[in-house]
């Protein structure tokens, strides 16, 4: 039972702690099923598991140098080792207005704070450091990197601190979601698994921000956030749609017929995004914040995956 | 159609500003989203009708418009002419004379009129009352006002079309006070037109006159009659076609079921055709009849009694008497006839139901009745003894028959012939016992005799002088002149005299029904005449048959032969005429206009500031479908 030492916002509620805590059993349960208490980094360094061989060039440490094989074939042969390494879990939370959107436990930014914590919970329970930050919005913050279970209530600070992030950002300019994920990448070290967590409403739905995420090692998962009333609106009449980042107005006649195409616009924009996303193996999840986010969590481990 | 004020169109101008304020006004909603980047694909599609985007659903301006339009309607104060509009009320006038028997259309005209009729019930306001008239050769209230419409559909199933003439002015005449006693009443006539239409007609209310009927094909007897010549009895008849062709067909005539004559004749287009058929020396009832498939079958056959109806009377005189054939042609059932030559001349051969000889002595031979004026010496009647000097009247007997009604104290007479009442007479009146008129019986008839010229008395003119004149030739020659008209048409209502005495009348119809009557006051009223045909009047004295005669009954009407849809002019110069473009009534709209528009002005206010949109615009999606609009709160139907 992790007890609450002081208490935090509604987002962090005891409620939400017991929820995390359980949801930490049944991921631990998965994760012993697939990934037997250690996890193998893809890149080759120093440990103690062989990994391959390769031909000496000049440079590399002699000390490497595998000399039976030398003594066999006369040609020096690297030893190559699988390379063991303390994996960092990037968590990126979008904060810009756009997510300051929904009601009651569908609230965008709720949803996110929360499934935030529960991924950051997660993989500090699998002895993996975890890098929190928010990003859009003008207002960047990061978390210092995080281990063990011990760093939840850290994490926890930090995620409660984010709450004004949203509203407290000017409604000009928006958030330029691409910019702060390329500037998030070009600053972050020990690029590992990382966890986006947006409702993607920027023009090119991220892409060049991920892509740039990508190009510097991360490993992006994509949880794409859209509230209820986004995903089906029931507006109706003589509208002026007042937009919640960029402040600005367009006026438009809602009917079944706009909605309907409201609709097949949204589909489109959601497929084409999983397309994408898919193309590069990333893995792409877009949810709706009625459904509640540990449902959400656990069903992405189940699918393997998020959790990597 | 028109307009009074048609510069008030102008007014629809007011639309522009109306909705050019409306696009400047029209707020929407201010509606914050997360974003508007995926409203952006429904935005671009849109944007193509833009414009019209605006201001297509809007039910304000709609409504707006809408009740601008009619007002600048009511402003210009539309009216329309013509056929009248219907009132609250209605009187319905139906003609079910003879020619609405016709068949021209399907499946005749008077259950076309029975279908006008329902149209009418139908169309009466909810608080309206209608009356249904007939106008046959009477005119009869079928319905009086109701607003029962199940009383007046039973009415308009009771209607059956008669065999008789329009009599529209009786009709009219019934309408009018039933159109008076109630408001906002119109006459509506529904008729082929076949009638005379009435001169004038005292009908304050608005008249309309619907026509039932499409052609004229028919051929019909409308004259049928018989005649003495010198050269014996002949029967006219003619024959009128009344359609747009030449027709040809066979006049039959019998005698009974005899057939006397067969002619072929050859009627043209709109034509006619008479024929005179010479008849044997005793015929009975004549038939004449013409084979003609038209569309009006009833006046394809007529009867006719062959002699006439009316008694015959000789008049010998020894001169000019003005005064005794005047009062002989008041005398409506007898046809006089002087006597060829001079005083003593021997009458012509012929029997007739009455002499009269005027200071003339009756020839010895004579066996019918006689009533004898002013009688010469050696008249072989009575004896003659020598003139009385300004006698005065001082009695008569009272309750003779030949004086009932008849006061003789006030006759003055200059001279009349002193006679010695002889045992079969009886003096009628006297003075001072010198017999002045003397009636009595002798040599199996009957005989009066009036002892003065009526040229030296003042008696023709005294109010007695007719009356005396009927009672003697009534009671002189009592089988003279049935009293049966000589013309009866199918619908009229036949008032047969009933000699005294007679206690009882049979009248036998064509198809040999017989209903009874006792006289009233010495008349017989007689209703039952829809059958065209010959009718059988037996008259009884307890249960001794005294004398029968037979009526003929015909239409033999040009007007209702002629069945040729006519639009009459109905009173043209009274008020509430229906064709004539002076007297057509202008019906100004401007009020239903008015009303419309404050109707909708309401529904706006409503609509504004109740709130009622929502309700509307569900009512709105419903009645088109089309465009469903989901509302919070409610599970979204879609179209099906």
């Amino acid at each position: 039972m992790i007890a609450p030492p002081r208490p935090r916002d509604a987002v962090f509620d005891e409620a939400f702690l017991r929820k995390l805590e359980r949801l930490d059993l049944v991921a631990r349960k998965l994760r012993s099923g697939i990934l037997r208490g250690e996890r193998r980094s893809t890149k080759r360094g120093q440990s103690v598991e062989f990994a391959d061989f390769r031909l000496y060039s000049p440079g590399d440490d002699l000390r490497r140098v595998d000399w039976n094989v030398y003594a066999r074939t006369e040609r020096a042969f690297i030893k190559l080792f699988v390379e063991e390494e303390d994996r960092t879990v990037h968590v990126l939370l979008d904060v810009s207005r756009s997510m300051d959107w929904g009601e009651g436990d569908g609230h965008k930014l709720t949803w996110g704070r929360r499934a935030a914590a529960a991924i950051g919970y997660i993989a500090l329970a699998g002895l993996d450091r975890v890098a929190v930050a928010t990003i859009g919005g003008g207002v960047e913050r990061r978390a210092p990197a995080l281990r063990g279970t011990r760093s939840l209530f850290r994490l926890l600070d930090f995620l409660v601190d984010t709450a004004g992030d949203a509203v407290g950002t000017p409604p000009d300019g928006g958030a330029d979601l691409d910019s702060a994920l390329a500037a998030y990448a070009a600053r972050a070290r020990n690029p590992g698994p990382l966890f986006l967590i947006s409702d993607l409403l920027v023009a090119g739905g991220g892409k060049a921000g991920l892509a740039a995420l990508a190009g510097h090692g991360h490993e992006p998962r994509i949880i794409h956030a859209l509230a209820p009333d986004e995903l089906d609106p029931t507006l109706v009449g003589e509208l002026k749609l007042v937009d919640r980042e960029t402040g600005t107005a367009r006026e438009l006649t809602v009917d079944e017929a706009a909605l309907t195409r409201y609709r097949r616009g949204l589909a489109t924009w959601q497929t084409d995004l999983a397309t994408h996303c898919a193309g590069r193996g990333w893995p792409y999840l877009p949810i709706s914040t009625a459904t509640p986010f540990e449902d959400v969590i656990l069903n992405a481990l189940r699918r393997g995956g998020m959790a990597g | 159609m028109g307009a009074l004020t048609p510069i008030g169109l102008g007014l629809l101008a007011l639309a522009v500003p109306i909705v050019a304020l409306y696009m400047l006004r029209m707020r929407r909603r201010e509606q914050v989203v997360s974003s508007t980047l995926l409203w952006e694909q429904a935005i671009r599609d849109v944007r193509a009708n833009a414009p019209w985007q605006r201001l297509q659903p809007n039910l304000l301006l709609f409504l707006q418009l809408l009740a601008l339009a009619a007002l600048v309607a009511a402003l210009a104060r539309p009216f329309w002419l013509g056929a009248t509009p219907l009132g609250a009320n209605l009187v319905a006038v139906v003609d079910v004379s003879g020619s609405m028997n016709a068949t021209d259309v399907e499946p005749s005209r008077i259950e076309r009129a029975k279908g006008e009729v329902r149209k009418l019930i139908d169309s009466l306001p909810a608080n309206g009352q209608m009356t249904i008239i007939t106008a046959g050769t009477g005119a009869e209230v079928l319905q009086a006002a109701t607003g029962d419409r199940a009383a007046l559909r039973q009415a308009t199933e009771r209607l059956r079309a008669r065999t008789g003439t329009t009599n529209f002015t009786e009709a009219l005449a019934l309408a009018a006070p039933a159109a008076e006693r109630l408001p906002d009443t119109t006459v509506v006539i529904i008729s082929d037109g076949g009638f005379t239409p009435p001169s004038s007609t005292d009908i304050r209310a608005t008249v309309r006159f619907v026509r039932v009927g499409e052609r004229s094909e028919n051929l019909g007897i409308t004259a049928a009659a018989t005649r003495r010549t010198a050269s014996g009895a002949e029967l006219f008849v003619r024959v009128q076609n009344f359609g747009a062709v030449e027709r040809k067909t066979l006049l039959s005539v019998y005698d009974g079921a005899t057939l006397i004559e067969a002619r072929a004749l050859t009627v043209p287009a709109g034509g006619e055709s008479g024929s005179t058929i010479g008849l044997p020396a005793a015929v009975g009832i004549l038939r004449a009849a013409i084979d003609a498939p038209d569309d009006l079958a009833l006046d394809n056959t007529a009867w006719v009694r062959s002699g006439g109806n009316k008694g015959r009377v000789l008049l010998t005189s020894a001169g000019p008497n003005t005064f005794l054939e005047r009062g002989l042609a008041l005398q409506p059932n007898v046809v006089v006839e002087r006597a060829q030559g001079g005083a003593s001349a021997p009458v012509g051969g012929g029997d007739y139901d009455l002499y009269i000889f005027d200071g003339v002595a009756p020839p010895q031979d004579l066996r019918g009745p006689i009533l004898l004026i002013n009688p010469p010496r050696d008249n072989g009647l009575i004896a003659v003894t020598g003139t009385i000097e300004r006698p005065a009247i001082t009695g008569q007997l009272r309750d003779d028959p030949t004086l009932k009604g008849v006061d003789l104290s006030r006759v003055q007479i200059a001279e009349a012939v002193a006679v010695e009442r002889p045992e079969w007479a009886r003096a009628l009146a006297d003075s001072g016992g010198r017999p002045l008129l003397l009636a009595g019986e002798t040599g199996g008839r009957r005989v009066a005799v009036l002892t003065f010229a009526l040229g030296r008395s003042d008696l023709p003119l005294t109010l007695a002088y007719p009356i005396l004149l009927a009672n003697l030739v009534g009671w002189l020659a009592p089988d003279a002149g049935s009293g049966l008209p000589e013309t009866v048409r199918p619908g009229e209502v036949v008032s047969l005299a009933a000699r005294s005495g007679v206690d009882g009348v049979t009248i036998t119809d064509p198809t040999g029904r017989e209903r009874r009557f006792a006289p009233a006051r010495g008349v017989v009223l007689f209703p039952n005449t829809d059958t065209p045909g010959p009718y059988t009047v037996r008259e009884f004295v307890g249960a001794r048959e005294i004398k029968r005669s037979v009526l003929t009954i015909n239409l033999l009407s040009v007007d209702e032969s002629n069945i040729a849809p006519q639009s009459p002019q109905i009173g043209g110069t009274a008020a509430g005429a229906v064709t004539g473009e002076a007297s057509r009534s202008r019906n100004e709209l401007w009020r239903p206009f008015l009303l419309a528009a404050l109707f909708i002005l309401a529904i706006e206010w409503w609509i504004f500031y109740r709130g009622g949109a929502r309700s509307l615009g569900l009512f709105a999606r419903d009645l088109w479908q089309s465009r469903p609009r989901p509302s919070r709160g409610r599970a979204r139907k879609r179209p099906a």
